[in-house]
């Protein structure tokens, strides 16, 4: 029950998001740790999107945009941060969609 | 020898049935409209609604915003509020009285928090926080998937 919980809770959407809101907060505050924190939490919702036959493994490269945020963020660069969180947030509304299309 | 008079009589002695179920007396010993017998529904009707203040959304939304202004205005203050906050739903959603579930820890991820900003580490009380964070999630989602 409880290893449940926590696939649920790291593998899921409760994950991405919290890992997009923490990217938001950090782009915002200007902290390049916590965008750094977000995209480790975001690294199982991505190795298990990978695993989707269409996607052809691609989602596993959806961390390292934010780590690229990070730096960016590190070399004051606001603008860019931004859109590197972009292919993260895109990738999190497309699942979250299709979801809600398909139940 | 009083106490014993009364046992032996059995009628003097009220019954559990009787002090037990509100109905019973209220039908025998005052009328159904008087204010007596509406404070106790009364009564009943506002701990209940501070049961759901405190062990419901309303306090889970409250501690979570607190908790978030704390984290980013790097005030530890907050980050206890929304700890005390936290305490009754974590207790109520790990089985109430008894505990079942490590969900009644995670008023200490957020104490754990608020002493870490209180001692300038701000890195650890973002991820001490990160989990409290992930368990209100899980429960929305949880919520809105329905009881299926």
């Amino acid at each position: 029950m409880l290893a449940d919980i926590l696939i649920m809770m790291i593998f899921g959407f409760p994950a991405a998001i919290l890992s997009l809101l923490l990217s938001v907060i950090g782009v915002l505050t200007q902290k390049f740790w916590l965008v750094l924190i977000a995209a480790v939490i975001f690294i199982p919702f991505s190795y298990y999107l990978s695993g989707s036959p269409s996607l052809a493994g691609l989602p596993i490269l959806l961390p390292a945009f934010q780590v690229g945020a990070a730096v960016a963020l590190r070399e004051k660069n606001k603008l860019w941060a931004w859109l590197l969180l972009v292919p993260a947030f895109f990738a999190v509304l497309w699942v979250g969609s299709r979801v809600l299309l398909y139940t | 020898m009083l106490l014993r008079a009364q046992s032996k009589g059995g009628a003097a002695t009220p019954k559990y049935e009787e002090i037990a179920s509100p109905a019973s007396t209220s039908a025998k010993s005052t009328p159904p409209l008087s204010a007596k017998g509406l404070q106790r529904p009364v009564n009943k009707t506002m701990l209940d609604f501070l049961l759901s203040l405190l062990a419901g959304w309303p306090a889970i939304l409250v501690a979570v915003i607190l908790s978030i202004y704390g984290l980013v205005k790097n005030n530890y203050r907050y980050l206890v509020g929304a700890a005390i906050l936290a305490v009754p739903f974590s207790w109520f959603l790990s089985g109430f009285p008894v505990v079942r579930s490590p969900i009644f820890l995670t008023p200490v991820l957020i104490f754990g928090s608020a002493w870490a900003m209180r001692y300038g580490r701000e890195m650890l009380a973002w991820l001490l926080a990160i989990p409290f964070f992930l368990v209100v999630l899980l429960l929305l989602f949880a919520l809105g998937a329905g009881p299926s």
